[in-house]
């Protein structure tokens, strides 16, 4: 389950970056392309949207990003270090260290409250850290220094860190409904709460899939400033996968895919 | 409908891992059910067989001469289905005498049977201890040859009414009656069987011998004059008779009630061939009566034990629905945006299930019957019709259980189809049973009953005077029956409820972000209703496993004490007297492979004031390790204490409670016996000292008899030892009974053993032997015990795929994710094995207060089969860490993606 040293490649102003990265299911005539061939790179702090029709495989490059894919093609790389070389277990810890998700549905834990689904982020990604520098300790990794070379390799160095689950839920306008189960929230504050929760991780990077796709227009609108509000208070990485060209605007710079292929890069 | 059926099939392909474990989860229930009704089947043909074999005498019919006796059974036995018919007759007795060396010896009133010398082919009313009826001598029983002190050779005479002169006889034999309370009956035919009181003292002579002589002398009572003979043991004259035996192997190849309506038929058969010449008492239906009344309670019990087990293996079913419940409600989705109505979702149900059903039904049929060939002993006979009936309702079951499955699975999905309009005004109310609180009422009238039975009794002893008639009442089994319903509705009533206010209480106030592990009591809490349904299906599916193993223990021991009560011991020899002693039959018998231990046991009469009860001599060194004592034998001692009590006086004896009562005893008191002196042939008081009451002991009678020390009884009896050799075996008792047999044939010994000994129980219900429907059952319960569990954990994680991976994609570790599994499991486990405790305790403790009227000695305490328990724990345990560890690895494998995107 160790991750193990991994091939170190000196790239200090990328936070994360997709090289060649082609994804596919299924075999012989069944065989679909979701990804072909992609190359994108985020920097620390910067705000990303990926921007396509349904289909055009911006999730599926978002779930790259994360490492919840693995490519079948390409590298993905994470802090200078090769995201798509590591199992899953080191993988899941690269996530819960700095690697954040807000879906489209929320996907909160139905049988923990608000609270409580944030209190879980935040402990996994503590446990995480913990064993993270235990494991980096162990076998050398950070020994040559190269790993360090963005300086944050190996520390949780997000400012939401220092929060508490009750301080991220009161940053999200949600300190009355510590104790709502998901069924108990609109889905406004089911969306915030997904936020909280996101911020319990110290992300340096939050992915966002199609974040306001269920909410009403008024509604979107609140949650992407809070998301917009939090990204400048904490300073993460923040990609958007989202078909709306409003929602894509508010971007920095917008990745234009199709059929699985990035067909254009708009920097505004 | 054809295509209705193509689409049920596309179903059920689509998915066939999972419509397999459906299939196979189906025909496991229905098996145990199948296989139950084969045994039922087997197991009324062992009643009836052993109803029949258990009535030494089916017919008598009363004639009015010797001539016509000799005619009428000539043409009896040429009827079909008749095995013997032979002429017969009973007369009394006023008193008989011997003179011995000792002088004149006599004794009271009893009576003669007179029978042909061929007598004894099919017939067995009486057994030969020594010789054999000789023409022009007598056979003594063996309590009037005791009381004579009369030997082969021997010369006695016998008195009669209306004899003017007494005749005298030479001795030919000794012989054991052990029907005399038919053969003494008043015979009248109107009024059917009315045991008599057996006489005292009986003599056995040829037919041709007493007709030539005290049939003479003798007045003949008419075989129409019903009031002649009408009071038991009151017999004044010859009464002439035709006793017939049918044929068994006719009789017992189906039910009770079969070889009722069979042995019927042919009686009456009999008396119209013979119209006006003879009428019959007919002893063996009073017998396949009750065995009939037993055979239905028989059924009952049977079913009670199996039917829990299967209904909640229909649970499983609902289980093994619940994971393909997400995809129905897909599909059934898809079906109703393209139209389709409710109808034809639940016709499309109903297909599937018919599809499910035909399939497991078979397959549990063919399980069953294969099961019950193989475990039980005797194996699986059924006609063609049978299989077919019981093929048919398995189908049938297995298609409900099926249909019940999954529309109880996808109930909101076709709920949905027509109400989803009525979303918003439609309110989920209580169900009725629980507004009617029926699982509290349940419970209560369960406790009720099961005081009533436990207390009072239902069952009633009929027909003291005689042998002892079972009665009982089906109505008692409504307590167990009510306990399982009661049990199984109060748990869906709390759907978890407590399990969650317990882990409220865990963590309320505890700092959740420092204890991961309470994230895990968190979740399971809120999910009591999901763990409740496993805990439902798990706990009572071990509580039908702890139920059946602790009821088929205790069956089983009690089967076997009731044997050995009535034997003596695994395995007796029983010799003339003085060749124990002589020949050291004890010894002889202990050096023979399989025995354990053994000792000798002289079986005399004494007379207790003018009570004679038969006593016994016994070692008491040697006793308690060739035979079993129970505590439950004596009064107010163990059965240690007692035994420690005889060896340490020399002159103790033990004594039954009624005889402690009349003479006002206590221990240690004197108690004067006239014992009879074989050396002197008189009687003379001997003193002996109280040293226990007894109401139960190893061979002896159900009424009052003694217990001495074999020494000092030998000192004053001067009988030449012990009569009787009790053995203690390691072996299966039949095959050191054949061995013992075979090493003690030169001295003429009987040798009996407890397991032949079993299927001769007065009760017919314990001639069923449970053992092998009971290792079925248990196989069931074990296997599906371990199959609730790893269902439990599939559905667990094919429920929660959706959370598991979001924690995924949050970064938890596998260990962490897996942990809720585990939780999960191992709550349902630990729950379901205490509730398994204790329900199956109470049911067992159930089962066990009604089978209290049907064994005796009733059963000290439960018996508990630690090894089968072990047995259904460690595979329940077992499948749970199977099914997490597999669980766990189909978490690793989860397609993170594919299922975020699900929504």
């Amino acid at each position: 389950m160790s991750s193990g040293p991994a091939s170190v490649v000196r790239a200090p102003t990328s936070l994360i970056a997709c090289k060649g990265v082609s994804v596919a299911y299924g075999r012989g005539d069944a065989r679909v392309t979701a990804l072909a061939d992609v190359d994108v790179t985020v920097h620390p702090g910067e705000r990303l949207a990926l921007w396509g029709r349904s289909g055009s495989g911006k999730t599926t490059l978002l779930h790259v990003l994360g490492g919840l894919l693995v490519p079948s093609e390409g590298r993905v790389m994470w802090k200078a270090r090769e995201l798509s070389s590591l199992d899953d277990a080191a993988r899941g810890r690269a996530r819960a260290g700095g690697i954040a998700y807000i879906f489209q549905g929320s996907n909160l834990l139905s049988h923990f409250t608000a609270f409580e689904n944030v209190a879980f982020a935040h402990e996994v990604s503590a446990e995480s850290a913990d064993a993270q520098s235990d494991e980096s300790a162990k076998d050398g990794w950070a020994k040559d220094g190269s790993a360090n070379a963005d300086g944050s390799a190996n520390a949780q160095t997000s400012r939401s860190s220092g929060y508490s689950p009750e301080d991220l839920l009161e940053l999200v306008g949600l300190s009355s409904k510590l104790d709502a189960l998901p069924g108990e929230l609109s889905g406004g504050e089911a969306q915030r709460v997904a936020i909280a929760r996101a911020l319990a991780q110290s992300p340096e990077l939050l992915l966002c899939d199609e974040p306001t796709g269920h909410l009403d227009s008024d509604t979107a609108e609140r949650v992407l400033d809070l998301i917009e509000a939090l990204q400048r208070e904490f300073s993460f990485a923040l990609v958007t996968a989202t078909h709306d060209a409003g929602v894509a605007a508010r971007a920095g710079r917008v990745v234009e895919l199709t059929d699985g292929r990035v067909v254009g890069v708009t920097s505004q | 409908m054809t295509s209705a059926v193509r689409l049920a099939v596309s179903w059920l392909l689509r998915a066939p891992g999972r419509s397999s474990i459906r299939v196979l989860v189906l025909a496991a229930s229905v098996a145990l059910l199948g296989g139950m009704l084969l045994f039922v089947g087997n197991s009324l043909r062992t009643v009836a067989g052993s109803a029949v074999r258990s009535v030494p005498l089916d017919l008598q019919g009363p004639v009015s001469s010797y001539d016509q006796a000799r005619a009428v059974a000539g043409e009896v036995a040429r009827q079909s289905g008749v095995l013997q018919a032979s002429p017969a007759a009973t007369a009394p007795l006023t008193g008989s005498e011997h003179r011995g060396p000792n002088g004149l010896t006599s004794s009271g009133a009893g009576a003669v049977l007179a029978v042909p010398l061929d007598y004894g082919a099919h017939i067995h009313t009486f057994r030969f201890l020594q010789g054999a009826l000789r023409p022009g001598a007598v056979v003594l029983d063996q309590q009037m040859a005791a009381t004579l002190q009369a030997h082969i050779g021997d010369r006695v005479t016998l008195n009669a009414p209306g004899l003017r002169a007494s005749q005298t006889y030479p001795v030919s034999g000794v012989a054991l009656v052990t029907a005399s309370d038919k053969l003494f009956q008043p015979l009248n035919p109107q009024l059917g069987p009315a045991p008599a009181q057996p006489p005292a003292n009986v003599a056995i002579m040829p037919l041709h011998t007493f007709a030539s002589t005290l049939a003479r002398a003798i007045p003949t009572i008419s075989a129409a004059g019903t009031a002649a003979n009408a009071q038991p043991g009151a017999q004044t004259g010859v009464q002439w008779q035709v006793q017939t035996q049918l044929d068994p192997a006719a009789l017992s190849t189906g039910s009770p009630s079969a070889a009722l309506e069979r042995a019927t038929q042919t009686r009456n058969r009999i008396e119209r061939t013979l119209p006006g010449r003879v009428q019959f008492v007919d002893n063996l239906s009073e017998s396949l009566n009750t065995a009939a009344t037993d055979a239905l309670y028989a059924e009952t019990l049977y079913i009670m034990l199996a039917v829990p087990g299967a209904l909640i293996a229909l649970g499983l079913a609902y289980l093994a629905a619940l994971g393909t419940v997400e995809r129905d409600r897909r599909d059934l989705a898809l079906l109703r945006a393209r139209g389709a109505r409710r109808r034809d979702l639940l016709v499309l149900a109903g297909i599937e299930s018919l599809i499910l059903g035909l399939v497991a039904g078979l397959l549990g049929t063919a399980a069953g019957f294969g099961a019950v060939s193989t475990l039980v002993a005797g194996g699986a006979h059924a006609s063609t019709g049978r299989v077919l009936s019981i093929g048919a309702i398995c189908v049938l079951l297995a298609s409900a259980g099926a249909g019940a499955a999954r529309v109880g699975a996808s109930l909101s999905s076709l709920r949905m189809s027509v109400a989803t309009g009525q979303r918003g005004t439609r309110r989920e109310g209580k169900p009725l049973w629980q507004r009617l609180y029926l699982d509290i009422a349940c419970l209560a009238i369960s406790g009720l009953i099961y005081w009533l039975t436990a207390s009072t009794g239902f069952s009633a002893v009929v027909n003291p005077d005689s042998n002892p008639t079972l009665s009982l009442s089906v109505y008692m089994f409504f307590a167990p029956a009510l306990l399982w319903v009661g049990a199984t509705l109060l748990l869906v009533r709390l759907r978890g409820r407590a399990l969650s206010w317990v882990i409220a209480r865990v963590v309320r106030g505890r700092a959740i972000a420092s204890r991961p592990r309470l994230f895990l009591l968190i979740s399971a809490g809120r999910r009591g209703a999901a763990i409740n349904r496993g805990l439902l299906v798990v706990g009572l599916l071990l509580a039908f496993g702890v139920n059946l193993g602790i009821f088929s223990a205790t069956y089983n021991q009690q089967v076997k004490v009731d044997a050995q009560l009535t034997l003596g011991a695994d395995v007796t020899a029983t010799a003339a007297p003085g060749v124990a002693s002589q020949r050291n039959l004890a010894r002889r018998i202990a050096a023979v492979p399989g025995v354990a231990a053994t000792t000798g046991v002289e079986h005399s009469y004494a007379y207790v004031g003018p009570d004679l009860q038969d006593t016994y001599g016994i070692d008491a060194s040697s006793f308690g390790k060739a035979t079993s004592l129970r505590d439950s034998y004596f009064i107010g001692s163990t059965a240690q204490q007692v035994l420690v009590r005889l060896r340490s006086t020399r002159d103790g004896i033990v004594v039954s409670k009624e005889t402690i009562t009349d003479f006002s005893l206590r221990n240690g008191d004197l108690l004067r016996l006239r014992v009879l002196d074989q050396r002197t042939g008189q009687f003379h008081v001997v003193p002996f000292h109280v040293a226990g009451i007894v109401q139960e002991f190893p061979s002896a009678p159900k009424d009052s008899f003694m217990v001495a020390n074999l020494s000092y009884l030998e000192s004053v009896t001067h009988t030449g030892g012990p009569n009787v050799v009790f053995a203690k075996v390691n072996g299966y008792p039949p095959d050191v009974a054949r061995r013992v047999a075979a090493a003690t044939s030169s001295l003429g010994t009987r040798v009996d053993n407890i397991t032949d000994q079993g299927a001769r129980t007065s009760s017919s219900i314990t001639t069923v032997d449970l053992t092998g429907i009971s290792h079925i059952e248990q196989a069931f319960a074990i296997v599906l015990a371990a199959a609730a569990m790893a269902l439990f954990v599939a559905l667990g994680i094919s429920e929660r795929r959706q959370e598991f991976a979001t924690m995924a994609a949050i970064g938890a570790p596998l260990s962490r994710i897996s942990a809720f599994l585990w939780t999960e499991a191992a709550i349902v486990l630990s729950v379901g094995l205490a509730l398994a405790i204790g329900l199956g305790w109470l049911l067992s403790e159930m089962l066990v207060a009604i089978l209290q009227h049907v064994f005796d000695p009733p059963p000290d305490a439960l018996a508990v089969p630690w090894s089968f328990l072990a047995g259904l724990a460690g595979a329940a345990i077992l499948a749970t860490l199977l099914a997490t560890a597999l669980a766990t690895r189909g978490i690793r494998r989860l397609r993170l993606g594919e299922i975020l995107r699900e929504q």
